[in-house]
């Protein structure tokens, strides 16, 4: 299994490479999926270690709140807060630190917002299943839109998918389970971004 | 919380068949942990293979627990060979409200899902359902006694290139001759489409080089899902 990263901005592909980082929380979570098991610990995006037992969840990354499946852009009121959430989807900060396979979350995450230093979180959907038996391929995507309306230019430096991994006691916890280090892109006031995860499977 | 594998444990014999070399950088594999032993616990073999045989029925599964609420329907195909109309919200929120999603952890004796090992050796193919030619639970010709299951906790290399964790089941030849194994599987118990549990097949792995088990020899298999980066 493999992960690509593509990045467009304002419709431009600036990013186009494999990802390199998949994460320990990542199999961790399948482990403790695999043993329905409490007995593994995973650092949530907090640095919280977190260890729950089996869970509903397991790396829900849509926009929460029923909305997530198709992104809806520019949706006002409470709909639009949850596409606005910056813990759960497709996450991007401005840290250029290596990946280590034990990172937690990004080094420095972007907040979500209008104000300096911010950028809109749009929210996430995960769709464009595809498997065929002729190719032994199969795939899907999950989506993040990104707008910086916060009146002057922001760099971009990680990006990565934090996913609710349980939600056992009704607390959504929430885990970094991918995490890469990308050449900086500069956001300017107005302009919008898409990032792209694609995961695949090869038999 | 987890420890670095700076030390595997010791062994009488270790060797990786394929791929040979680690140039895996952002892959998700599996690497197959196999160890014979013999009653008293002592270590006969041990062998390592890199493997990547993620199922059409995993591809699928993740997908909805990636999008979960937002999944539409989709087909699995149970170890019968049915196809199975469902949903991981079905799945996570039926009538037991079981939270099963993966769940590969058969107690002892079970032979209908968790890790299962089999005798065929034919290719993989991403639409397996089920392995070519399983072993059974049983103490007869040509069956096996299926152990319990354990956790493979959560695992990263002091040079910050892998990590991993997993799970692991140990099965015993108890039939009273030699048992040539070719092939492993991971069987997720679940309600995909109703309130009766249903097997899928997420991973199947055929081995690079066969292991013979001897009578009243015990086979572990590890399954480590290893991420490079």
């Amino acid at each position: 299994m493999k992960a690509f990263l593509t990045i467009k901005k304002q419709n431009d592909i600036v990013i186009k490479q494999p990802a390199r980082s998949f994460l320990i929380a990542f199999p961790a979570l399948l482990a403790r999926q695999f043993m329905q098991s409490e007995d593994i610990t995973i650092q949530s995006i907090e640095g919280t270690p977190r260890s729950e037992d089996k869970a509903s969840h397991m790396c829900y990354c849509c926009s929460p709140g029923g909305y997530g499946y198709t992104i809806q852009m520019g949706i006002s009121g409470s709909y639009g807060d949850y596409l606005k959430v910056q813990n759960q989807g497709i996450v991007i900060g401005s840290d250029l630190t290596a990946v280590d396979p034990d990172n937690y979350s990004l080094n420095t995450q972007i907040n979500s917002g209008e104000g300096a230093g911010e950028i809109l979180y749009c929210g996430t959907s995960v769709h464009g299943l595809t498997y065929e038996d002729v190719g032994d391929t199969g795939s899907f995507k999950i989506l993040g839109i990104f707008k910086n309306i916060s009146g002057g230019s922001i760099d971009i430096k990680e990006v990565g998918i934090y996913a609710v991994g349980d939600a056992g006691t009704g607390a959504y916890t929430n885990f970094c389970i991918l995490r890469d280090v990308i050449s900086t892109i500069s956001l300017a006031d107005g302009e919008y971004l898409e990032v792209e995860y694609t995961i695949s499977i090869a038999s | 919380m987890k420890s670095k594998d700076s030390v595997i444990g010791s062994v009488i014999t270790t060797d990786k068949v394929r791929p040979k070399q680690v140039e895996h950088e952002g892959e998700v594999l599996l690497e197959m942990v196999y160890t014979v032993s013999d009653k008293s616990g002592k270590i006969k073999t041990q062998k390592t293979e890199l493997g990547h045989s993620f199922l059409q029925n995993f591809i699928i599964a993740l997908f909805g627990f990636f999008a979960r609420y937002h999944c539409p329907d989709d087909d699995l195909v149970d170890t019968g060979g049915t196809s199975r109309t469902g949903s991981p919200t079905y799945s996570t929120s039926g009538p037991a409200y079981s939270d099963e999603v993966f769940d590969c952890n058969a107690p002892s004796t079970n032979d209908d899902f968790g890790v299962l090992i089999g005798t065929d050796d034919t290719a993989v193919d991403i639409a397996d359902y089920a392995l070519g030619a399983k072993i059974i639970e049983g103490s007869g010709s040509g069956q096996m006694n299926y152990g319990s299951h354990s956790t493979v906790s959560p695992v990263s290399d002091v040079g910050n290139t892998y990590s991993y964790a997993g799970i692991t089941r140990t099965i015993s030849n108890n039939s009273g001759a030699s048992i040539t194994v070719k092939e492993v599987g991971l069987v997720w118990s679940s309600y995909w489409d109703t309130s009766a549990t249903r097997y899928f097949l997420l991973l199947r792995e055929v081995l690079g080089s066969p292991i013979s088990v001897a009578d009243g020899e015990i086979l572990t298999v590890t399954i480590r899902v290893k991420c490079f980066c």
